[in-house]
Protein backbone atom coordinates (compact mmCIF):
# COMPACT_ATOMS: atom_id res chain seq x y z
CA UNK A 1 0.00 0.00 0.00
CA UNK A 2 2.67 2.42 1.10
CA UNK A 3 5.01 1.51 -1.75
CA UNK A 4 2.24 1.59 -4.31
CA UNK A 5 1.19 5.13 -3.39
CA UNK A 6 4.79 6.33 -3.52
CA UNK A 7 5.28 4.63 -6.86
CA UNK A 8 2.11 6.23 -8.15
CA UNK A 9 3.54 9.67 -7.32
CA UNK A 10 6.96 8.82 -8.69
CA UNK A 11 5.69 7.31 -11.92
CA UNK A 12 4.02 10.59 -12.84
CA UNK A 13 7.46 12.13 -13.25
CA UNK A 14 9.08 9.48 -15.41
CA UNK A 15 10.30 10.52 -18.86
CA UNK A 16 9.30 8.16 -21.63
CA UNK A 17 12.05 9.18 -24.06
CA UNK A 18 15.01 8.11 -21.92
CA UNK A 19 17.91 6.91 -24.05
CA UNK A 20 19.04 3.33 -23.60
CA UNK A 21 22.63 3.33 -22.34
CA UNK A 22 24.80 1.57 -19.77
CA UNK A 23 27.82 2.35 -17.69
CA UNK A 24 30.93 2.55 -19.85
CA UNK A 25 29.07 4.15 -22.72
CA UNK A 26 30.15 7.54 -23.99
CA UNK A 27 27.20 9.90 -24.06
CA UNK A 28 26.48 13.51 -24.89
CA UNK A 29 23.87 15.14 -22.65
CA UNK A 30 22.18 18.16 -24.20
CA UNK A 31 21.51 20.13 -21.04
CA UNK A 32 19.26 23.15 -21.29
CA UNK A 33 20.75 26.28 -19.77
CA UNK A 34 18.71 29.37 -19.05
CA UNK A 35 20.52 32.70 -19.40
CA UNK A 36 18.25 35.60 -18.54
CA UNK A 37 15.15 34.83 -20.53
CA UNK A 38 17.00 32.95 -23.26
CA UNK A 39 17.48 29.23 -23.34
CA UNK A 40 20.25 27.32 -25.05
CA UNK A 41 21.62 23.81 -24.87
CA UNK A 42 25.01 23.01 -23.46
CA UNK A 43 26.31 19.58 -24.36
CA UNK A 44 28.28 17.59 -21.81
CA UNK A 45 30.13 14.63 -23.24
CA UNK A 46 31.84 11.89 -21.31
CA UNK A 47 31.81 8.34 -20.01
CA UNK A 48 28.93 7.12 -17.85
CA UNK A 49 30.60 5.83 -14.69
CA UNK A 50 27.53 5.23 -12.56
CA UNK A 51 23.81 4.70 -12.90
CA UNK A 52 21.56 4.67 -9.86
CA UNK A 53 18.04 3.32 -9.98
CA UNK A 54 14.77 4.21 -8.30
CA UNK A 55 11.77 5.28 -10.38
CA UNK A 56 11.96 9.02 -11.05
CA UNK A 57 14.88 9.41 -8.66
CA UNK A 58 17.29 7.56 -10.96
CA UNK A 59 20.51 9.40 -11.78
CA UNK A 60 23.65 8.85 -13.83
CA UNK A 61 27.14 10.26 -13.52
CA UNK A 62 29.14 11.39 -16.54
CA UNK A 63 32.91 11.85 -16.28
CA UNK A 64 35.11 13.72 -18.70
CA UNK A 65 38.57 15.25 -18.76
CA UNK A 66 38.45 18.99 -19.23
CA UNK A 67 41.85 20.64 -19.85
CA UNK A 68 43.52 17.91 -17.80
CA UNK A 69 41.05 18.15 -14.94
CA UNK A 70 38.53 15.39 -14.28
CA UNK A 71 34.96 16.71 -14.23
CA UNK A 72 31.96 14.67 -13.11
CA UNK A 73 28.35 15.67 -13.38
CA UNK A 74 25.38 13.89 -11.90
CA UNK A 75 22.20 14.13 -13.98
CA UNK A 76 18.73 13.04 -12.92
CA UNK A 77 17.73 10.48 -15.55
CA UNK A 78 14.17 11.79 -15.74
CA UNK A 79 14.93 15.48 -15.56
CA UNK A 80 12.94 17.66 -17.94
CA UNK A 81 15.99 19.92 -18.10
CA UNK A 82 17.85 17.99 -20.77
CA UNK A 83 16.84 17.94 -24.39
CA UNK A 84 18.22 14.51 -25.23
CA UNK A 85 20.96 12.05 -24.44
CA UNK A 86 23.04 10.97 -27.43
CA UNK A 87 24.89 7.68 -27.17
CA UNK A 88 28.23 8.20 -28.93
CA UNK A 89 29.68 4.72 -28.40
CA UNK A 90 29.10 1.58 -26.38
CA UNK A 91 31.80 0.71 -23.88
CA UNK A 92 33.09 -2.74 -22.99
CA UNK A 93 33.52 -2.83 -19.24
CA UNK A 94 33.58 -5.47 -16.54
CA UNK A 95 32.04 -3.40 -13.78
CA UNK A 96 28.83 -1.59 -13.09
CA UNK A 97 30.57 1.37 -11.48
CA UNK A 98 33.72 2.70 -13.05
CA UNK A 99 35.23 4.61 -10.15
CA UNK A 100 38.65 3.18 -10.98
CA UNK A 101 38.79 5.62 -13.88
CA UNK A 102 39.36 8.43 -11.40
CA UNK A 103 42.82 7.16 -10.62
CA UNK A 104 43.82 6.68 -14.23
CA UNK A 105 45.19 9.27 -16.65
CA UNK A 106 45.80 9.37 -20.39
CA UNK A 107 45.73 6.16 -22.37
CA UNK A 108 45.04 4.01 -19.31
CA UNK A 109 41.78 5.83 -18.65
CA UNK A 110 40.23 4.83 -21.95
CA UNK A 111 37.31 2.44 -22.11
CA UNK A 112 37.29 -0.22 -24.84
CA UNK A 113 34.62 0.39 -27.44
CA UNK A 114 32.24 -2.37 -28.37
CA UNK A 115 32.07 -2.82 -32.15
CA UNK A 116 28.77 -2.79 -34.01
CA UNK A 117 28.08 -6.54 -33.95
CA UNK A 118 28.57 -6.69 -30.22
CA UNK A 119 26.46 -3.61 -29.76
CA UNK A 120 23.60 -5.29 -31.54
CA UNK A 121 23.79 -8.21 -29.15
CA UNK A 122 23.31 -6.00 -26.12
CA UNK A 123 19.78 -5.97 -24.73
CA UNK B 1 -15.65 23.96 5.14
CA UNK B 2 -13.31 22.19 7.36
CA UNK B 3 -10.24 23.90 8.72
CA UNK B 4 -7.89 20.96 8.36
CA UNK B 5 -7.41 17.33 7.50
CA UNK B 6 -6.24 14.15 9.16
CA UNK B 7 -3.65 12.24 7.16
CA UNK B 8 -1.22 9.37 7.17
CA UNK B 9 2.42 9.85 6.26
CA UNK B 10 3.14 7.60 3.30
CA UNK B 11 6.81 8.44 2.93
CA UNK B 12 9.21 10.75 1.17
CA UNK B 13 10.35 11.00 -2.43
CA UNK B 14 11.37 13.62 -4.98
CA UNK B 15 9.44 15.33 -7.74
CA UNK B 16 10.32 17.70 -10.57
CA UNK B 17 8.83 21.18 -10.61
CA UNK B 18 7.66 22.83 -13.80
CA UNK B 19 11.03 24.59 -14.10
CA UNK B 20 12.72 21.19 -13.88
CA UNK B 21 14.06 21.55 -10.36
CA UNK B 22 14.09 18.43 -8.23
CA UNK B 23 12.54 19.00 -4.81
CA UNK B 24 12.00 16.69 -1.80
CA UNK B 25 8.39 15.99 -0.86
CA UNK B 26 6.47 14.12 1.81
CA UNK B 27 3.49 12.18 0.51
CA UNK B 28 0.46 12.27 2.80
CA UNK B 29 -2.63 10.09 2.36
CA UNK B 30 -5.79 12.05 3.25
CA UNK B 31 -8.20 9.86 1.32
CA UNK B 32 -10.83 8.86 3.91
CA UNK B 33 -11.64 12.11 5.73
CA UNK B 34 -15.32 12.32 6.69
CA UNK B 35 -17.28 14.71 8.90
CA UNK B 36 -18.47 12.52 11.77
CA UNK B 37 -19.87 15.13 14.13
CA UNK B 38 -20.25 18.77 15.07
CA UNK B 39 -19.80 20.84 18.20
CA UNK B 40 -22.18 23.72 18.59
CA UNK B 41 -22.02 26.84 20.73
CA UNK B 42 -25.41 26.07 22.30
CA UNK B 43 -24.56 22.57 23.44
CA UNK B 44 -20.78 22.49 23.79
CA UNK B 45 -20.01 26.22 24.20
CA UNK B 46 -17.73 26.19 21.19
CA UNK B 47 -18.10 25.52 17.52
CA UNK B 48 -16.13 22.81 15.75
CA UNK B 49 -16.46 19.94 13.37
CA UNK B 50 -15.13 16.46 14.06
CA UNK B 51 -13.33 14.69 11.25
CA UNK B 52 -12.81 10.96 11.08
CA UNK B 53 -10.02 9.26 9.15
CA UNK B 54 -9.13 5.68 8.30
CA UNK B 55 -11.73 3.06 7.51
CA UNK B 56 -12.30 0.50 10.23
CA UNK B 57 -14.41 -2.60 10.81
CA UNK B 58 -17.09 -2.56 13.45
CA UNK B 59 -15.47 -5.34 15.45
CA UNK B 60 -12.31 -3.28 15.89
CA UNK B 61 -14.13 -0.61 17.92
CA UNK B 62 -15.72 -0.77 21.33
CA UNK B 63 -19.48 -0.34 21.75
CA UNK B 64 -18.91 3.07 23.29
CA UNK B 65 -16.87 4.18 20.30
CA UNK B 66 -19.42 2.84 17.84
CA UNK B 67 -22.13 4.72 19.75
CA UNK B 68 -20.48 8.04 18.85
CA UNK B 69 -20.81 7.27 15.14
CA UNK B 70 -24.27 5.70 15.39
CA UNK B 71 -25.66 8.73 17.23
CA UNK B 72 -24.71 11.00 14.35
CA UNK B 73 -25.40 8.41 11.66
CA UNK B 74 -21.83 8.76 10.46
CA UNK B 75 -19.50 6.15 8.88
CA UNK B 76 -17.00 4.42 11.20
CA UNK B 77 -13.50 5.85 11.34
CA UNK B 78 -10.38 4.94 13.31
CA UNK B 79 -8.96 8.39 14.02
CA UNK B 80 -10.92 11.45 15.14
CA UNK B 81 -9.94 15.09 15.38
CA UNK B 82 -11.88 18.27 16.07
CA UNK B 83 -11.17 21.39 14.05
CA UNK B 84 -12.45 24.70 15.41
CA UNK B 85 -14.57 26.61 12.91
CA UNK B 86 -17.01 29.50 13.08
CA UNK B 87 -20.73 28.58 13.30
CA UNK B 88 -21.22 29.90 9.73
CA UNK B 89 -18.50 27.61 8.44
CA UNK B 90 -19.91 24.68 10.37
CA UNK B 91 -23.30 25.26 8.75
CA UNK B 92 -21.82 24.63 5.27
CA UNK B 93 -21.05 20.96 5.96
CA UNK B 94 -23.18 18.02 6.95
CA UNK B 95 -22.31 14.95 8.95
CA UNK B 96 -21.27 12.22 6.54
CA UNK B 97 -19.72 14.60 4.01
CA UNK B 98 -16.35 13.55 2.66
CA UNK B 99 -13.59 16.15 2.97
CA UNK B 100 -11.20 15.92 0.05
CA UNK B 101 -7.59 16.85 -0.40
CA UNK B 102 -8.62 19.84 -2.53
CA UNK B 103 -9.36 21.66 0.71
CA UNK B 104 -5.79 22.82 0.16
CA UNK B 105 -4.43 24.34 -3.01
CA UNK B 106 -1.06 24.21 -4.75
CA UNK B 107 1.43 26.65 -3.28
CA UNK B 108 -0.49 27.15 -0.04
CA UNK B 109 1.43 27.17 3.24
CA UNK B 110 0.32 24.64 5.86
CA UNK B 111 1.23 23.54 9.37
CA UNK B 112 1.67 19.81 9.89
CA UNK B 113 1.36 18.26 13.36
CA UNK B 114 2.54 14.77 14.22
CA UNK B 115 4.19 12.57 16.81
CA UNK B 116 7.97 12.45 16.32
CA UNK B 117 10.01 9.28 16.05
CA UNK B 118 11.07 7.80 19.42
CA UNK B 119 14.79 8.12 20.07
CA UNK B 120 14.95 6.51 23.52
CA UNK B 121 17.10 7.80 26.36
CA UNK B 122 19.44 10.40 24.89
CA UNK B 123 22.24 12.60 26.16
CA UNK B 124 22.25 16.39 26.15
CA UNK B 125 24.07 16.73 22.83
CA UNK B 126 21.38 14.99 20.83
CA UNK B 127 18.44 16.04 23.00
CA UNK B 128 19.24 19.71 23.57
CA UNK B 129 21.99 20.43 21.04
CA UNK B 130 24.63 21.07 23.73
CA UNK B 131 28.11 21.61 22.32
CA UNK B 132 29.97 18.96 24.34
CA UNK B 133 33.66 19.35 25.16
CA UNK B 134 36.95 19.69 23.33
CA UNK B 135 38.73 16.41 22.65
CA UNK B 136 42.23 17.70 23.30
CA UNK B 137 44.24 19.29 26.13
CA UNK B 138 43.78 16.45 28.62
CA UNK B 139 40.00 16.24 28.56
CA UNK B 140 39.44 12.88 30.18
CA UNK B 141 36.27 10.85 29.68
CA UNK B 142 34.20 14.03 29.48
CA UNK B 143 33.22 14.65 25.86
CA UNK B 144 29.43 14.51 25.74
CA UNK B 145 28.57 15.60 29.29
CA UNK B 146 26.23 18.47 30.25
CA UNK B 147 28.87 20.29 32.34
CA UNK B 148 27.91 22.25 35.47
CA UNK B 149 24.20 22.21 36.25
CA UNK B 150 23.91 24.59 39.21
CA UNK B 151 25.53 27.42 41.14
CA UNK B 152 26.82 27.40 44.77
CA UNK B 153 25.24 27.63 48.19
CA UNK B 154 22.71 29.99 46.64
CA UNK B 155 20.49 28.75 45.25
CA UNK B 156 21.83 25.37 46.39
CA UNK B 157 19.57 23.47 44.05
CA UNK B 158 19.12 22.73 40.39
CA UNK B 159 16.46 24.84 38.73
CA UNK B 160 13.36 23.08 37.43
CA UNK B 161 13.29 22.34 33.71
CA UNK B 162 17.11 22.18 33.56
CA UNK B 163 18.06 20.59 30.26
CA UNK B 164 19.47 17.16 31.11
CA UNK B 165 19.61 13.71 29.50
CA UNK B 166 16.39 11.76 29.28
CA UNK B 167 13.77 10.35 26.99
CA UNK B 168 13.65 12.06 23.59
CA UNK B 169 11.10 11.81 20.83
CA UNK B 170 7.48 10.57 20.78
CA UNK B 171 6.28 14.13 21.35
CA UNK B 172 3.74 16.23 19.52
CA UNK B 173 5.50 18.58 17.13
CA UNK B 174 4.16 21.05 14.57
CA UNK B 175 6.22 22.00 11.56
CA UNK B 176 5.04 25.38 10.33
CA UNK B 177 4.82 26.94 6.88
CA UNK B 178 5.37 23.93 4.65
CA UNK B 179 4.48 24.44 1.00
CA UNK B 180 1.84 22.30 -0.68
CA UNK B 181 3.54 21.09 -3.86
CA UNK B 182 0.66 19.14 -5.34
CA UNK B 183 -2.90 18.08 -4.52
CA UNK B 184 -4.39 14.87 -5.88
CA UNK B 185 -8.04 14.92 -4.79
CA UNK B 186 -8.87 11.80 -6.75
CA UNK B 187 -6.30 9.60 -5.01
CA UNK B 188 -6.54 11.63 -1.81
CA UNK B 189 -2.88 12.58 -1.73
CA UNK B 190 -1.11 15.72 -0.57
CA UNK B 191 2.49 16.40 -1.61
CA UNK B 192 4.21 18.68 0.87
CA UNK B 193 7.67 20.12 0.40
CA UNK B 194 10.24 18.91 2.90
CA UNK B 195 9.87 16.61 5.86
CA UNK B 196 6.97 16.19 8.28
CA UNK B 197 7.13 14.88 11.88
CA UNK B 198 7.02 11.18 12.68
CA UNK B 199 7.50 7.81 11.10
CA UNK B 200 5.84 6.44 7.97
CA UNK B 201 2.21 5.46 8.58
CA UNK B 202 2.10 8.01 11.41
CA UNK B 203 -1.04 10.11 11.84
CA UNK B 204 -0.72 13.79 10.93
CA UNK B 205 -2.97 16.83 11.24
CA UNK B 206 -2.69 19.32 8.38
CA UNK B 207 -3.98 22.85 8.87
CA UNK B 208 -3.62 26.15 7.01
CA UNK B 209 -0.61 28.09 8.28
CA UNK B 210 -1.42 30.13 11.40
CA UNK B 211 1.35 32.59 10.62
CA UNK B 212 -0.04 33.38 7.19
CA UNK B 213 -3.47 33.92 8.77
CA UNK B 214 -1.92 36.19 11.39
CA UNK B 215 -0.09 38.24 8.77
CA UNK B 216 -3.29 38.66 6.82
CA UNK B 217 -5.22 39.80 9.87
CA UNK B 218 -2.51 42.40 10.59
CA UNK B 219 -2.75 43.64 7.03
CA UNK B 220 -6.52 43.90 7.27
CA UNK B 221 -6.26 45.78 10.57
CA UNK B 222 -3.92 48.38 9.03
CA UNK B 223 -6.42 49.24 6.36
Amino acid sequence: MRRSLLEYVENKFIRQDVADFRTGDTVRVHWKVREGDKERTQPFEGIVIRKTRGQNRATFTVRKMSYGVGVERIFPLHSPRYEKIEVISRGKVNRNRLFYLRKLRGKASRVDVLDETETAKQP
Amino acid sequence: MSKGLIGKKVGMTQVFTEEGNLIPVSVIDVSTNVVVGKRTAEKDRYSAITLGFGEVKEKALSKAEIGVFKKNNAPLRRHLKEFRVTPEEAATVNVGDAVKADLFSKGQLVDVTGITKGRGYQGVMKRWNFAGFRDRASTHEYFRHPGAIGQRKTPGRVFPNKKLPGHYGVEKVTTQNLTVVDVDAEKGLLLIKGSVPGHNDGILYIRPSVKVALRESHKAAKK
